[in-house]
C-alpha cells in the first residue's frame, strides 16, 4: 500500500517533470514571436547611437523592409561559453529586424551520429535554414537536408575535412550555401605578426604548439611561416640576439603533456596555435611556469583576459578569435535563398570565405575588446550590425545588396574596427 | 622480539613501498635508454608526479570508500564538478582565503553527498541506478548555476595554493586521515565494515543501516571535497552533460582497485596512495619517451592495468597452490 | 483466489507496464507540446533511425545487465568496427568483408569479456575497462593512421540507411532476442546468475558457458549496431561511438531494466528504454526548451521513471 502511494508519488513527479519541460517550451515559443519590422533593434540601438565604436547602429534610419519570417536552427561546437553567449545574444538581437527565429542546438566536434540527429532534430522542429559550426559527418547532413529541402552554411569553421575530402558532395551540393571561417583561412598573417612580436620583445627560446597538420593544415602552414619570419631575422641578428624555434609539437586534441617543460628547460615564449587557453595554458599553471609568455588562438574571455598583456601574471601576450557577428554571411545566404532570391554577383562555386579576427596584441587591443566588444559583453548594443543593417545586406530586402559587399562587411570586424 | 618487530615494519613498508619502486625503476631504465635525462630526481618532475598523486589519490580513496562499503557509486565525479564549480565560484565573488575555500569545499561535498545518501535510501534503489540518477541531476545543475560558465580560477595563485606544491599534500595528508579515522578507529566505520561483509547479518544483530549509509556518504562526501578543492584549483572546470563525469570517476578507479593489492601488507588508504603515485609515474615516464597521450598510451595502460589484476587475482590461487604441494610432502615425507 | 492472482500477475507486470506508461506518457505529453510534429512522417523516421542503434545494442546489452555484469566498451567496440568497416570495405569494395570481420572482432572480444574474466578471477568490469582502454586506443590509432579526422565510406549504403531497413534490423533482432531470452536456456541461466551466481553454479549451472555465450550475442549485436551506424552516418572518426555505454545503460534503466539483474529482467526494457531515450530528447527539442533545461529535465524524468520502476519495496537496502 504504501509502495502503491509511493508509485503514485512519483508517477507524480514524472508529469511535474513533463509539465515543466512544457512551460520552458511554451516560454521560449513565446518569445520567437514578435511582430517584425526591427523595433527591438531600432529600441536597443539608440542607446548605441552615441557609442564610439558605432557598434549596432540604424544607418538606415528605422527603414524596414517587407521581411519574411523564417525559422533558423544554429547548431555550436560547444554550449556554455563567452562565445556562446555572444552568439545567443547577437541572433536575439537581431531576430525582430531580420525576423528570424533561432533555435539553438550543441553539436559535437568529434561525432557524425550526434551531429546528424540534432539537425534531424532541427529539421523536425520546422527549421527552414540550419547554420553549423562544426564539420563532423557534413557529408550525411548535406544529404539530410537536399532530402528535407532545408538550406545549410557554415560558421566559424573552415570545413577543411568536407573541402578536402569531400568537396562535391558538401560545396557541390545545392544545399550548402558556403561558410565562413573562424577568421582567416591562411593565418599566416597572425603568425608573422607574432614573431615580429616576438623579434621586437627580446625572447630567446620559443616553443611551437599546434593540432595536428590534417585536422588544421593551415596550423602547420602558420607556424613554417612563423620559423621562416624568425629564420630571416636571425640571418641577419648579432649571436646574442639569435632566437632559438623549437620543432612544432602536436596536439592531438589533449592538453601539452607537462614533460614539455622539462624538454625544454630555458623556454621564455610558447606560441600555440593551438587553443592555448585550453590545451596549454591550465598545463603551465600546474607546472608553475606562467613565467613563460604565450602567444595562441581562441578567447574564452576569463584567465585569458585576466593574465593579458600587463595584467595579472602577465603570461597571455596574444591571441586571435572571431566576432559572433559573422554569423551574418551564412544568414544572408539562407534568408535569400528562402526568399527565393540571389546576390546578382553570387559566386557560381559555392565558398568558404574569411572574417578579420580580432588580432589582440597589446592591452589596448584587451581594452577595446573588453569595453566595446559583442563577444566580451554580450551586449548587442555593441555589435558591429544592427538588425536593420543586416537586412539591407539581403538581396531580398534590398536589390543593391550584393555578394562582394556582404564579404566586404565581414572583413571589417576586426580590433581596428573596435577601436 | 623487538629486533622481529622492526624488521617485520621494514618488511611490510619495504613490500608497500614495491610498487611504485618497481614502476620508476622501470621507467628510469626505459626513459634513460631513450636518452632523457630529466626522468629521476628532477624537481619538476617529481612536482608533476606529486601533484598527480595527490588528485588521483584522493580521488580514488572517496571511490574506494563506496566500493569497500559494497557500493559502486556513480556520482562521485558529477559531485566533484559541481561542488568545485559552486565552492569556486562562492569563494571568488566572497574574496574568501584558501583555507575557506577548502572548507567550502568540504562542507559541499559533504552535503550533495549526504543528499545522494537521503535518495538512495528514500528511493530505495540499487546503488548504481541511484548514483546515475543523482550524477544526471547533478550535472544538470552546473548548466544552471553561474550562467553555465563553470569555474576558471587555476590562475589566482591565492586561492589555488592547496592545488599545489606543497599545500596539496596538506589535503591529501587530510583525505588520508579522514579514510583511516572513519574505518578503522570508529564505530559507524567499524560497522559499514561488517554491513559490506553480510548486510542482512549486519542488520540482523541491530545496526541501523540507513544511519550508517548516510554517516559513509557524509564521509565520502568529505573526501570528495578535498578532491574538489584540487581539481577546481587546477583545471578549468567546464558544465557536464550525459554521464561523462563518470569518465572522471573511471580515469581514478584503477589506482582504487590496485590499492587493495599495493596495500595488502600494511594499509588499503596507504595502497591507494601509493597506487596513485606508481600510475602517475608510469604515466610521466611515458610522456618522456612520447607516449603520453594518445593511442598507445590508453593501450599500455590498459594492458598494464589487466596484466596487474590478472596477476595479483591469481596470487590466493597461488598461495593455495603452494600451501597444498607443501602439505602433500609434508604427507609424503611422513 | 483468481483476484489474488490477478493482482499477482499485475504485480509482477507492474514493471512493465509502468515503463510502457512512461513512453506513453511521454508520446502524449510531446506530442501536445510539439503542436503534433512528433508524429510527423519525417519526425517518426528520424526517431526511428536514431533509435535503430541504440535498440540492437539495448537488446544485446540486456543479456550482460541481466547477468549483474556491466560494459563500459561497447562505444570505443562501435567506434573501432564503425571504422574497420569503412576502411576494409574502401579497400576491397565489400561491404560483406568489412562487415565479416567486424562480426569475427565481436565475437573475439566476446570471448575475452567472457571467457577470460571468469578464467582469471577478475570482475567483469576490470575486463570491460581493459577493453574499453584497448579500442579506445585503437580508434585513435586507427584514425592516425589514416591521418585524418573522419574516414567516409564509398560504398552506397543507402538500403541499410532507409527506415524500412532499420525496422527489419529491430524486428529480427527483436525475435531473435526475445526467443533467446524467453524461450532458451540463455535466457534462463543469465537470469539466474544474476539473481544469484553462486546459487545457479551450485545447481549445475556452467556459468562460464553461457557467461561466454551471452557476451558473443552482445558482440553479435554490437557489430549489427556499428554496421547501421555507419549506413546511417556513412563517416566515423575517433569520436565515434563516444557515450553509447552510458546512453544504453539510461535507455535500459528508463525501460525499467534492474542493472542488478535477475529475474525481473526484460527484453521489453531495451526496446521502450531505447525509444523513450530518443523520444525525450528529440521532444525536447521540438518542444523548443532551452539546452540548459533539456539535461534538468531528463535527469528529473531519469529519477522519476526509476524511482517508480527500481524502487525496492522491503528489506534492507539494495546494492
Amino acid at each position: 500500500m504504501r509502495n502503491g502511494k509511493f508509485r503514485k508519488t512519483m508517477a507524480i513527479l514524472l508529469a511535474a517533470a513533463m509539465a515543466f519541460g512544457g512551460l520552458t517550451a511554451c516560454g521560449n515559443s513565446s518569445g520567437g514571436k514578435k511582430p517584425s519590422g526591427g523595433s527591438q533593434a531600432a529600441d536597443s540601438t539608440g542607446g548605441a547611437a552615441d557609442d564610439s565604436n558605432g557598434g549596432a547602429q540604424d544607418s538606415t534610419g528605422g527603414a524596414s523592409a517587407e521581411t519574411r519570417h523564417h525559422k533558423i536552427g544554429v547548431g555550436l561546437y560547444t554550449d556554455s561559453g563567452k562565445g556562446v553567449e555572444a552568439v545567443k545574444a547577437y541572433c536575439e538581437g537581431i531576430s525582430d529586424a531580420v525576423d528570424c527565429e533561432f533555435v539553438f542546438t550543441t553539436l559535437s566536434t568529434y561525432d557524425e551520429a550526434t551531429n546528424l540527429s540534432e539537425i534531424q532534430n532541427l529539421i523536425s522542429s520546422g527549421c527552414e535554414g540550419i547554420i553549423m559550426t562544426a564539420d563532423m559527418g557534413t557529408t550525411s547532413i548535406v544529404q539530410e537536408c537536399q532530402s528535407a529541402g532545408v538550406y545549410l552554411a557554415g560558421f566559424l569553421c573552415d570545413y577543411n575535412q568536407s573541402m578536402n575530402t569531400a568537396f562535391d558532395e558538401t560545396f557541390g551540393n545545392e544545399y550548402f550555401l558556403g561558410t565562413v571561417c573562424d577568421g582567416m583561412a591562411d593565418v599566416t598573417p597572425y603568425c608573422e605578426a607574432v614573431a615580429d612580436e616576438i623579434i621586437a620583445k627580446g625572447y630567446k627560446n620559443i616553443g611551437v604548439v599546434i593540432f595536428p597538420s590534417y585536422a588544421y593544415p593551415n596550423q602547420t602552414a602558420g607556424a613554417e611561416a612563423f620559423k621562416a619570419k624568425i629564420d630571416a631575422y636571425n640571418a641577419t641578428a648579432d649571436a646574442a640576439d639569435q632566437i632559438t624555434v623549437a620543432d612544432p609539437v602536436e596536439l592531438n586534441f589533449a592538453p601539452l603533456e607537462d614533460t614539455y617543460f622539462s624538454e625544454h628547460p630555458d623556454m621564455d615564449c610558447l606560441f600555440s596555435l593551438a587553443a592555448g587557453a585550453g590545451m596549454v595554458y591550465p598545463v603551465m599553471v600546474a607546472n608553475g611556469k606562467t613565467d613563460i609568455k604565450l602567444y595562441t588562438t581562441g578567447f574564452e574571455g576569463t584567465d585569458d583576459t585576466d593574465n593579458f598583456g600587463s595584467a595579472g601574471n602577465q603570461c597571455y601576450q596574444g591571441t586571435m578569435f572571431s566576432t559572433p557577428e559573422a554569423i551574418v554571411y551564412p544568414l544572408c545566404l539562407l534568408i535569400d535563398r528562402l526568399n527565393g532570391t540571389v546576390y546578382s554577383d553570387l559566386p557560381k562555386t559555392t565558398e568558404r570565405v574569411e572574417c578579420s579576427p580580432m588580432m589582440l596584441l597589446s592591452d589596448e587591443d584587451m581594452k577595446a575588446v573588453v569595453d566595446k566588444s559583442i563577444y566580451y559583453t554580450a551586449d548587442y548594443s555593441k555589435a558591429f550590425l544592427s538588425g536593420e543593417e543586416v537586412v539591407q545586406l539581403c538581396a531580398s530586402y534590398n536589390p543593391d545588396a550584393t555578394y562582394a559587399k556582404l564579404v566586404e562587411t565581414i572583413s571589417h570586424m576586426g580590433v581596428d574596427d573596435l577601436k | 622480539m623487538k629486533t622481529n618487530k622492526a624488521f617485520e615494519f621494514i618488511r611490510r613498508f619495504f613490500l608497500t613501498i614495491l610498487f611504485p619502486l618497481v614502476i620508476y625503476v622501470v621507467m628510469y631504465l626505459i626513459t634513460h635508454s631513450r636518452g632523457v635525462t630529466y626522468f629521476g630526481l628532477n624537481r619538476d618532475m617529481w612536482r608533476t608526479v606529486l601533484v598527480n598523486t595527490s588528485m588521483t589519490g584522493v580521488a580514488a580513496l572517496a571511490i574506494w570508500t563506496q566500493i569497500k562499503n559494497g557500493r559502486f557509486d556513480f556520482s562521485g565525479g558529477a559531485t566533484m564538478v559541481l561542488t568545485a564549480i559552486l565552492a569556486g565560484n562562492l569563494s571568488l565573488d566572497l574574496a574568501l582565503s584558501p583555507l575557506l575555500y577548502l572548507l567550502l569545499c568540504i562542507v559541499i561535498g559533504a552535503a550533495l553527498s549526504t543528499f545522494t545518501g537521503v535518495v538512495y535510501i528514500l528511493g530505495r534503489l540499487p546503488i548504481m541506478i541511484c548514483t546515475i540518477g543523482v550524477a544526471l541531476l547533478y550535472e544538470s545543475f552546473t548548466y544552471l548555476v553561474y550562467d553555465a560558465e563553470g569555474l576558471n580560477m587555476m590562475s589566482n595563485t591565492k586561492l589555488t595554493v592547496f592545488g599545489r606544491m606543497p599545500c596539496i599534500l596538506i589535503v591529501l595528508a587530510l583525505a588520508v586521515t579522514v579514510f583511516l579515522v572513519y574505518c578503522y578507529l570508529t564505530v559507524p566505520g567499524k560497522r559499514a565494515k561488517l554491513l559490506s561483509n553480510n548486510q542482512q547479518a549486519g542488520v540482523n544483530i541491530g545496526i541501523r543501516e540507513n544511519r550508517n549509509v548516510l554517516q559513509t556518504f557524509f564521509m565520502c562526501g568529505l573526501l570528495l571535497g578535498c578532491a574538489a578543492a584540487i581539481y577546481g584549483s587546477n583545471n578549468t572546470v567546464a558544465p557536464q552533460a550525459g554521464l561523462s563525469t563518470a569518465n572522471t570517476l573511471f580515469s581514478n578507479i584503477i589506482p582504487a582497485y590496485m590499492g587493495i593489492f599495493v596495500g595488502a601488507v600494511s594499509v588499503d588508504a596507504l595502497g591507494v596512495v601509493l597506487a596513485s603515485m606508481g600510475m602517475a609515474i608510469l604515466n610521466y615516464g611515458l610522456s618522456c619517451i612520447g607516449l603520453g597521450s594518445g593511442g598507445w598510451q590508453s593501450i599500455i595502460i590498459g594492458t598494464f592495468m589487466l596484466a596487474f589484476y590478472t596477476l595479483t587475482a591469481q596470487w590466493p590461487r597461488w598461495k593455495e597452490h603452494c600451501q597444498r604441494s607443501k602439505r602433500l610432502k609434508e604427507e609424503g615425507a611422513a | 483466489m483468481k483476484k489474488l492472482i490477478q493482482n499477482d500477475r499485475l504485480r509482477a507486470h507492474s514493471g512493465s507496464l509502468l515503463s510502457y506508461g512512461g513512453l506513453a506518457l511521454c508520446l502524449i505529453v510531446f506530442s501536445i507540446l510539439s503542436k503534433g510534429r512528433l508524429f510527423s512522417a519525417y519526425n517518426v523516421g528520424i526517431l526511428i533511425q536514431a533509435a535503430c542503434v541504440y535498440a540492437i545494442l539495448a537488446m544485446g546489452a540486456i543479456f550482460i545487465y541481466s547477468m549483474g555484469y556491466m560494459d563500459i566498451s561497447v562505444g570505443a567496440q562501435v567506434g573501432v568496427y564503425c571504422i574497420l568497416c569503412i576502411l576494409i570495405t574502401n579497400a576491397t569494395g565489400s561491404l560483406l568483408l568489412g562487415f565479416a570481420t567486424i562480426l569475427a572482432l565481436a565475437l573475439i572480444c566476446g570471448l575475452i569479456n567472457g571467457y577470460v574474466s571468469v578464467m582469471l578471477g577478475l570482475p567483469s568490469i576490470v575486463t570491460s575497462i581493459f577493453l574499453n582502454s584497448i579500442f579506445g586506443g585503437v580508434q585513435m590509432l586507427l584514425m592516425e593512421w589514416v591521418d585524418t579526422n573522419s574516414v567516409g565510406i564509398q560504398y552506397d549504403m543507402s538500403f541499410l540507411k532507409s527506415i524500412t531497413a532499420m525496422v527489419t534490423a529491430i524486428a529480427v533482432i527483436a525475435v531473435i532476442a526475445v526467443c533467446l531470452y524467453n524461450y532458451t536456456q540463455l535466457g534462463k541461466y543469465t537470469r539466474a546468475i544474476g539473481a544469484n551466481e553462486k546459487a545457479a553454479q551450485l545447481s549445475g549451472v556452467s556459468v562460464t558457458k553461457w557467461k561466454v555465450l551471452a557476451y558473443i550475442f552482445f558482440g553479435i549485436c554490437i557489430a549489427v549496431a556499428a554496421l547501421f551506424l555507419t549506413a546511417r552516418t556513412g563517416s566515423a572518426g575517433k569520436g565515434t561511438g563516444t557515450g553509447y555505454a552510458m546512453d544504453i545503460m539510461v535507455a535500459l534503466l528508463l525501460g525499467g531494466m534492474p542493472l542488478s539483474g535477475g529475474m525481473r529482467s526484460r527484453i521489453s526494457s531495451s526496446l521502450i528504454g531505447s525509444f523513450t531515450y530518443v523520444i525525450l530528447s528529440n521532444g525536447l527539442t521540438l518542444s523548443g526548451v532551452d539546452t540548459s533545461h533539456v539535461y534538468v529535465i531528463k535527469a528529473l524524468v531519469f529519477l522519476a521513471v526509476i524511482l517508480i520502476t527500481c524502487r525496492k519495496r522491503e528489506g534492507v537496502l539494495p546494492r
